[in-house]
């Protein structure tokens, strides 16, 4: 007798029936291809423990809101810049540029910075500690970061070369000032008080920030970009043009400077 | 399309495979938020089960071309290693890091299309859906499974025997 091989056993093992009826009659009588059955299930079992050692757990309602607002961006600057026509084809080049273009988090900007500058000595001070974290998590900046202008402040940057960008700054403390610098580079970067947390991934800045200001440099090339204030949209730019959303004190062509309402 | 009972039913499963598949949780949460949007943006409709298809080809394809370069994979493994749990006793978490980083390698050892047929598999796609998303023969992924599961299984033995 010619006994199932491990392929056809997987495929009765993982649920396909009525694809191989053949197989499964053979199996129905056949003992030693059952017990290499019995063997493939442990090892399946053995597999998917394994794979959830990987796990991690991720925030659905941030990515929720992420995409929505994603969406509803696209949506907008499709219609604005190309109206009743669809995506090109050649997208995914775009892809592709951003993906070489992948975000360099503050370690990776540091550690082209010149030795003994404040940020050379932030992601020395990462580096040296034991638990200090990687930079793409939650990260509370030591005060080596200096931002000019506000000496007591930690920060974040990011390297891309293509939008979009979202700025998302959360627990941004009543009558706070919110500085917006348009930046000739294409970095973009945050500053806040020390001790406040910055995360980052492609195409997006998160901060829970302490009181004080917070300063935020934009490239000005750039775009789509958004800043999000406590979950409030407070700037947006598109290829069409700058919407200034928020309770801007002033605005220039250089500076965009918000003053954070009470509740 | 419903966006919240869409997004409920797609976005765990992704972000997880994403993970498993990239072994880096902002660059997974990235590229699933991507595959939902151009889920979204470009409308396509049908059955959950159609467009859970959609989103995992997508994604699949996007991790595809975000580590075209293996050196770029290495460098953002590197770089971003996944947070710990902050309740977690030190000895604890040493363990788990450990399990983790020997699952990771296991799996890193595989061929890339290997890997993805073996974690859409653990996701629970028939053989005809890994086949579309992947891009491969529907009457292949029995022996590309067959050979994926041997060899991580021997490769986690492997690191067990050393350890």
């Amino acid at each position: 007798m010619t006994h199932l091989d491990e392929a056809r056993l997987l495929t009765l093992r993982d649920g396909n029936p009525g694809a191989d009826p053949v197989g499964e009659t053979h199996l129905a009588e056949c003992s030693p291809c059952q017990v290499v059955l019995e063997r493939l299930r442990g090892r399946s079992a053995t597999i998917a423990g394994a794979l959830a050692t990987l796990d991690d757990p991720h925030d659905p309602a941030a990515a929720r809101a992420r995409i929505q607002d994603r969406v509803v961006g696209r949506q907008e600057g499709a219609t604005s810049v190309t109206p009743l026509r669809r995506r090109r084809p050649g997208l995914w080049g775009v892809e592709l540029s951003r993906a070489a273009g992948i975000l360099l988090v503050t370690a990776t900007a540091a550690a082209a910075a010149l030795p003994g500058s404040p940020v050379h000595q932030w992601v020395r001070s990462l580096v040296s500690s034991e638990d200090g974290g990687g930079p793409s998590e939650a990260v509370s900046a030591p005060a080596s970061l200096s931002s000019p202008g506000a000496p007591e402040a930690a920060g974040i940057r990011l390297s891309l070369t293509a939008g979009p960008l979202r700025v998302s700054l959360m627990g941004v403390a009543e009558g706070s000032e919110v500085r917006v610098q348009w930046v000739p580079d294409a970095e973009a970067a945050v500053f806040a008080p020390v001790g406040s947390q910055f995360t980052s991934g492609e195409s997006r800045i998160e901060a829970t920030v302490l009181p004080g200001t917070v300063r935020v440099e934009l490239p000005g090339n750039l775009v789509p970009v958004s800043l999000e204030v406590n979950g409030r949209t407070y700037l947006r730019k598109a290829a069409e043009g700058l919407e200034v959303l928020g309770p801007a004190e002033v605005s220039g062509p250089q500076e965009i400077v918000f003053r954070v309402p009470g509740g | 399309m419903d966006f919240d009972a869409t997004f409920d039913e797609l976005y765990p499963p992704l972000v997880r495979y994403c993970h498993r598949l990239t072994g880096d949780g902002d660059v997974a949460e990235d590229v699933a938020q991507e595959a939902l949007v151009r889920l979204f943006t470009h409308q396509v409709e049908g059955p959950i089960p159609a467009l859970r298809v959609w989103v995992f080809k997508t994604a699949t394809h996007l991790v595809r071309d975000r580590y075209r370069v293996e050196e770029n994979r290495k460098r953002l493994l590197q770089v971003n290693p996944v947070s710990p749990a902050p309740s977690e006793s030190p000895e604890r978490r040493m363990e788990r890091m450990e399990d983790r980083d020997r699952v990771r390698s296991a799996l890193e050892e595989l061929p890339s299309r290997d890997r993805e047929i073996l974690l859409m598999r653990y996701e629970g796609f028939s053989y005809k859906d890994v086949a579309e998303a992947v891009g491969v023969a529907a009457t292949s992924v029995g022996t590309l499974l067959a050979r994926a599961e041997r060899r991580l299984a021997a490769a986690l033995t492997d690191m067990e025997t050393v350890a």
